[in-house]
Parts: C-alpha cells; sequence; structure tokens
C-alpha cells in the first residue's frame, strides 16, 4: 500500500511517519507555553530533523546528478550559468515573508512617529469618559488597528491604553471586560484585509485573491460581528452609561487631561509617517493594478515603504533591525520547509484525501464544515501551520483547477473565517488573546484557561455562527 | 523591555496631572511672640501689614498671643486650639534659648509646625526694635517650592493666595541631584539598563512632569486669576543651594513649603533644613 499523488510514489509507512512528525510539531506548538519553548525553535528543530528524514530516505528532490535539474530551484545569473539552491531554500515561500518582514518594519518606525498612540487618545477625548461610548471606540480602533497593522499590535496598543484610561476614570472594574472584547475583535478585525493576519495572507496568496476583492468580501461580516460583540460584550460585562451630570463632568474632566501631543517628538516627522501610512495602505490596495507593482508584489511594498521611512532613522536603523520579530520570521522560515517535507512525503495528500472523505463529501455543508473543523483546530494549536497547509492541501484539490470563475471560493473562505476565529476559543488561540490575558495579569485579573473558555466561548461561538451562515449565504 | 510596557508608558506619560484652583480663605490669623506685650503689638502689626493680602477680599480677624516667658508648648498648642486660627504667624526660636545659633528651629516652632493642621508663617527673628525686617513689606514675589510639584494643588493655591495683586509667583520644582546621581551610579552597574540612555530618559522625564503640570497652572490661572504672573522653576540641584540661589535670583519675599509627611513624625525631609538656613526670608509651612 502507498500514498500517491502528487511528484512520486511514497510508501504508505513513511507517509505515516511523516504525519507522526507533523502532529508531533503542531503538538509541540500547542505546548509552547508549557515547554517553555519559542515557536521558531520548535520549528526550527523538526524542520531539520523532516529534512533530515526526507533527505535519507530520498524524498527530497535533490539532484546529484550533472545535467539538467529537474525539481531543484535553480535561478539563472547575468552570464547565463545556472545556480542551485540548496533544497530548503526554495521551500520558503518569501513572498510571504517579505510581506511580514515589510510591514512589520513599517509599522514599528510608523508607531514612533506617535501616531496611533495620538489616535488613540483622541478616540479617548471623543468618548468623553463615559463607558459605552469607551468601550465603543475602543472596539472599532481594535478592528481598524487589527486590520491594518496587525492583531498583536492592535491588543498591545488598546490593551495598554484601555488599562490606563480605566484606571484613570476609576472604571477599574470593568477592566476585564473591555480587554476580554477587545481581545476577541482582534481576531474579527483580523479578517478585514488580506495583510491583517498571517492565515489571510498565506490563504489569500495561494487562492489568488486581491487585496480589494479581500476587503469587499471580509467587511459586511466585519462590520456585522463587531456590532454584535459590542452590544454583547456590553450586556454581559455590565458596562453602563454615566447616570448624573456630575459623573458625566467628572468623567469629562478625566479623559481631557490625555495629551494626544505627548508621545510626539517630532511634528514633521509626525506627519510624514501619517502621509507614507496612508499611501501605505492606498498601494497595497491598489498592487494588482498598479504598473510594475504588481509583478513585484505586496512584499516588494511592504519593503519598500519600510526603507522609505527607515530614511528618516537613517544613522540608527539598526536600533529598528533589533526590534523585528526574528522569533516570528524564522517561525514561518522553518514552517514552510516543514510543509515541504510534508509535501514530498504525500502527508498533505493524505490529509487532503481525508478532507476529501470526510468534508468535501459533504457537499452543501461542505464549506461550513471545514470552517468549523478549522476553527476548533486553531484554537488549540496556531492558525498559521493550519493555513498554511490547507492553502497546499485546498490547492490541489482538482476543483481549484478549473477557470478562476467555477472555482469553490468558499473553501478558501471557509479557512480564512475558521482559521481567525478559531483564536476567540482559548487564551492561547492566537498571539493577541495571549496578549489580552498578559494584560489582564499585569492588572491583578486572575483569568485561567478555563475562566477565559467560560467568558470567551458564547463570543466565539456567536462570530462562528455568523461566519458560516455568511459563507453559506453569500460566498458559495 | 516588552511593547506592551512600551505603549503602557507612552499612554501613562500623555495621561496628565491637572492643577484645579481652589479660593483659599484666612479669616482668623494668629500672630504668636515671646515679646513683651508692647513690642509684640507692634510686630504684630507689621505682621498685620505684610500680610495686607488677606484683607482684600474679606476682613481678616487678627489676634495677637503674647506668650509669657515661662509659657510651655502646653499653653501655646492650647492657645491655638481656643483662637482654632487659619494662619499662625510667627518667628523662628520662639521661647528659645540658642536663638543665635542657625541650626534649628526652636522647640516651640517644631511642635506648633508638626502637632497643629495650621498652616505656621515662620517669620525672620524681630530686629534690634523688635521690629519686623523692613525687606518684609509685601508680598509681591513669591516662591512655591517642593520636590513634587506635580498635584500639589493646595501648596500652589496657598502661593496664589499670598501673591499681591500683580506679583509673581515662581513655581518651583528641585530635584535632587545628589539622589539622581546615586540611582545613576547603581544604574551604571547594570549591564541590562544602558547607563547614558537611562540618565537622559528618567532626568528628562523627571523635569517634564512638573514643567507639563505648571503648563496647567498657567492656564487654569489665566482664567481665574487674572493678576498673578507665574514662572517655571523645574530643575535638577542642590536643594538648599539651588533654593537660596533662586531666592537671590527672584527677589523673592515668601517661600511656600509643604512640612507634612503623612509617614512620619518629623517635618519633610527638604522643608527643615530650608526652614533653617532661609532665615531672612518668611517661610509659609504647610
Amino acid at each position: 500500500m502507498s500514498a500517491s499523488g502528487g511528484h512520486h510514489e511514497v510508501p504508505a509507512h513513511v507517509t505515516y511517519l511523516f504525519a507522526g512528525v507533523l502532529v508531533l510539531m503542531v503538538l509541540s506548538l500547542a505546548l509552547e507555553e508549557k515547554i517553555h519553548a519559542k515557536k521558531s525553535l520548535i520549528t526550527g528543530v523538526f524542520a531539520v530533523v523532516s529534512l533530515f528524514l526526507g533527505a535519507a530516505m530520498g524524498l527530497l528532490p535533490i539532484d546529484h546528478a550533472e545535467g539538467p535539474l529537474n525539481d531543484v530551484a535553480w535561478v539563472k545569473n547575468v552570464f547565463g550559468e545556472t545556480l542551485k539552491l540548496p533544497v530548503y531554500i526554495p521551500a520558503i515561500d518569501w513572498g510571504v515573508i517579505s510581506i511580514i518582514l515589510g510591514s512589520s518594519l513599517f509599522v514599528d518606525v510608523v508607531s514612533k512617529s506617535g501616531l496611533f498612540t495620538w489616535i488613540a487618545i483622541k478616540l479617548t477625548k471623543a468618548s468623553r469618559g463615559v463607558p459605552t461610548l469607551l468601550l465603543t471606540y475602543y472596539c472599532v480602533m481594535t478592528v481598524v488597528f487589527s486590520a491594518l497593522l496587525n492583531n498583536v499590535t492592535a491588543m498591545l496598543i488598546v490593551g495598554s491604553l484601555t488599562a490606563v484610561s480605566l484606571n484613570k476614570l476609576q472604571k477599574n472594574e470593568l477592566l476585564l471586560g473591555f480587554l476580554l472584547i477587545e481581545g476577541l475583535l482582534t481576531n474579527v478585525g483580523g479578517l478585514l484585509t488580506l495583510i491583517s493576519s498571517v492565515p489571510n495572507i498565506i490563504v489569500g496568496n495561494a487562492a489568488g485573491i486581491e487585496f480589494i476583492e479581500f476587503f469587499l468580501v471580509a467587511s459586511p461580516y466585519v462590520v456585522v460581528a463587531t456590532a454584535a460583540t459590542i452590544y454583547l460584550g456590553a450586556r454581559r460585562f455590565g458596562v453602563r452609561s454615566l447616570e448624573t451630570e456630575e459623573e458625566k463632568k467628572q468623567a469629562l474632566e478625566m479623559v481631557q487631561s490625555f495629551d494626544e501631543n505627548d508621545g510626539i517628538e517630532s511634528r514633521s516627522f509626525f506627519w510624514t509617517a501619517t502621509a507614507l501610512f496612508i499611501l501605505f495602505i492606498l498601494t497595497l490596495a491598489t498592487t494588482s493594478i498598479l504598473p510594475v507593482v504588481h509583478e513585484l508584489g505586496m512584499g516588494y511594498v511592504a519593503l519598500g515603504f519600510a526603507f522609505a521611512i527607515l530614511i528618516r532613522f537613517k544613522a540608527e536603523v539598526d536600533r529598528f533591525y533589533q526590534g523585528i520579530d526574528w522569533d516570528l520570521l524564522l517561525f514561518f522560515a522553518a514552517l514552510f520547509v516543514v510543509i515541504n517535507v510534508m509535501e514530498h512525503a504525500q502527508v498533505l495528500a493524505l490529509i487532503g484525501s481525508g478532507l476529501k472523505t470526510y468534508v468535501l463529501s459533504l457537499g452543501e455543508a461542505s464549506s461550513s464544515a471545514l470552517l468549523a473543523a478549522s476553527a476548533v483546530a486553531s484554537a488549540v494549536t496556531d492558525n498559521i501551520p493550519l493555513a498554511a497547509m490547507m492553502a497546499k492541501i485546498i490547492g490541489g484539490l482538482p476543483e481549484m483547477a478549473k477557470p478562476a470563475a467555477e472555482r469553490p471560493m468558499d473553501l478558501w473562505w471557509a479557512v480564512v473565517f475558521g482559521a481567525n476565529l478559531g483564536g476567540n476559543i482559548t487564551p492561547i488561540g492566537s498571539a493577541s488573546t495571549v496578549v489580552a490575558v498578559t494584560v489582564m495579569h499585569k492588572h491583578d485579573l486572575p483569568v485561567s484557561f478555563a475562566r477565559f473558555v467560560k467568558l470567551a466561548v458564547p463570543f466565539a461561538i456567536m462570530h462562528i455562527v455568523l461566519a458560516i451562515g455568511y459563507v453559506v449565504l453569500f460566498l458559495r | 523591555m516588552s511593547k506592551l510596557d512600551q505603549f503602557e508608558s507612552a499612554f501613562k506619560s500623555a495621561s496628565k496631572a491637572r492643577y484645579r484652583y481652589s479660593t483659599l480663605e484666612f479669616e482668623r490669623v494668629l500672630v504668636v511672640t515671646d515679646l513683651d506685650e508692647e513690642a509684640g503689638r507692634r510686630f504684630a502689626d507689621d505682621v498685620k501689614a505684610f500680610l495686607s493680602v488677606l484683607d482684600i477680599r474679606h476682613e481678616t480677624h487678627w489676634t495677637h498671643h503674647c506668650a509669657r516667658p515661662e509659657e510651655d508648648v502646653v499653653a501655646l498648642l492650647e492657645a491655638v486650639e481656643t483662637e482654632r486660627p487659619d494662619l499662625i504667624c510667627t518667628y523662628r526660636n520662639l521661647h528659645g534659648r540658642a536663638r543665635t545659633y542657625p541650626f534649628s528651629l526652636g522647640s516651640h516652632v517644631d511642635v506648633l509646625c508638626q502637632a497643629t493642621s495650621t498652616p505656621v508663617m515662620l517669620l525672620p527673628f524681630p530686629n534690634g526694635s523688635d521690629r519686623l525686617d523692613e525687606k518684609c513689606e509685601m508680598t509681591s514675589n513669591i516662591m512655591v517650592l517642593t520636590d513634587h510639584l506635580t498635584g500639589s494643588d493646595r501648596l500652589i493655591d496657598h502661593g496664589v493666595r499670598f501673591t499681591s495683586s500683580g506679583g509673581k509667583l515662581v513655581l518651583a520644582h528641585l530635584e535632587d541631584d545628589a539622589t539622581f546621581e546615586r540611582y545613576m551610579d547603581i544604574i551604571s552597574k547594570i549591564p541590562a539598563i544602558e547607563t547614558e540612555v537611562a540618565r537622559k530618559r528618567i532626568g528628562d522625564q523627571l523635569l517634564k512632569e512638573p514643567a507639563d503640570f505648571i503648563a496647567t497652572v498657567v492656564e487654569t490661572l489665566s482664567d481665574q486669576v487674572a493678576d498673578v504672573t507665574v514662572f517655571k522653576e523645574v530643575r535638577m540641584g542642590h536643594q538648599v543651594d539651588d533654593c537660596k540661589s533662586l531666592v537671590g535670583e527672584h527677589d523673592i519675599r515668601l517661600v511656600v513649603m509643604n512640612t507634612k509627611d503623612d509617614e512620619q513624625l518629623a517635618m519633610h525631609g527638604l522643608a527643615y533644613p530650608l526652614a533653617v538656613e532661609l532665615r531672612e526670608i518668611p517661610l509659609l509651612l504647610l
């Protein structure tokens, strides 16, 4: 018996051996906090082991002979010479890596201008200190920041501001509710654009979904889910308006004492960063139609803007390089290598056939089942391996070979929604909920795993049910 | 440093303390002397003239307590309890036998400052004619002095109240450089903290907060008290030396300071040495 498909025949026991390695890696990532190891190290170790096993068993397309290179990546230099690359280099999706590297660097430098804290404080003042308005503004800000920056940065900004402003307003009893709702909304906001979360980037790239198309499809859901979350959250955590004029006056005075200009060290840099940030979003949104730029892709745009804004700090750019999340980047690189080996070992084909048998055979209900399964899977482990794996599997389905108009896009969207929203079920489901729990612990709000699940599950169920309804009704 | 901490610090820094002005009235003032009846009365009249600013809005009731030479501190406190004044005016070494030695305030003044909640105005010792020093004409230039100005609304309210019309109110925040250097020395021995960055950032932030607070004082007073000009003096330095130099630079006629410390019976750390050393200047001790 052998697993077949893809490039070559692989004995079944070999496929199962590699499937075991994959399961072990996913489990290790799920227990990241328990084993006190960084993601990059976990996936790095598994990448090294997988490559070794793959090479030893002859699964990898390593070319030993002179002559034409088949599966091995090769490039030509300016002299027309063919250069061979190590097998793990082309395994990495450098488009995704460059988007993440460029946009995180760009956002990091823009945040030094004080732009994000300026917006956050302006909204705080606009709320006049009224808790219901404050919750609404912070939730909208969470969604927008998650969409335009990333969900971790959004949670860091909104979570820390929430703690400071509620303390100032002497409403510390509302902190848990605010942080929980904001944490959950980072994953809803993470659905809004193609660059809002890594699963979006991976799946969107694999599915060939453009920035604008992604936004137009996802935004109606994000608006409805955000409004429903705010409503449910305000009721669940007793967030009410202020009653007396005296209370309103005091609250207004307290929020007015925030100075939105405090974090702005240079006015000229503030405005430059603001202009570049708007231009960055516009360029990303129009990458697919911009001449030349569309050939270079979104990674080029992100890196281009990062270097453009770094000119402001030309003598000290190394300071920003130190701030790059190398753990995240190396995690992606290693993860792509592992998945590439799994592809050669036919593990993805095996999962794909299982998916076909148990999920896609459900016909009308297949996208709903895929969305729910993706959500449950990403609740207990990282949604990035899930998205990367599913992108490969769905991309390999025969239906995806059809002309663009006939492809079942609901499957892609089911993975996008499931992978993002699954993070709302548990405190370890996404990096931003981990940040939310960290802020809670920092402010003496003991929230255990079970308590978080108990508080978050009603919201998560609502988000997933809404998403299933949306995908089934509008995206099939 | 975690990014969470970075953002939280940014928002905490943006959350400013704002000054809230409250009007103060001194309806009853008690002048305590250990002079004979006639000299004491003259001295009390001089004090009344010096503090004429108090009579502008309301008529102040002035009382003179002329302590007998043998009167102990208990009797003095009883007199204060009977009068229940809003302000006590006296001078250093009241009933003191060591008044020629500039090392203390004297036991009566010590107790008066700490055992009562009433502000005490400490005046220069009466001159050879048992009169208030002629430099104490009016409260035109006043300095509010502290090592923690941010949130010191009450201290500033007193400064404002005693500043005569058209006068100058200096808000001085002196950050003790010796303490700062001690911390910097410790930081210089911690490899994880970059010493020069810490020195600049901590130093800047220590001075920025009182400077920001003074900006809110200026804004508030320009709306509510039009005839006072506020000057900002925020600096790092030696608390006694720099205070003396500020007094000279601004021709200060009255220094307002906090003396009460909730955590100790003795006078606030900065107040006692200054009160002992600034012998020629009237001090308002809260």
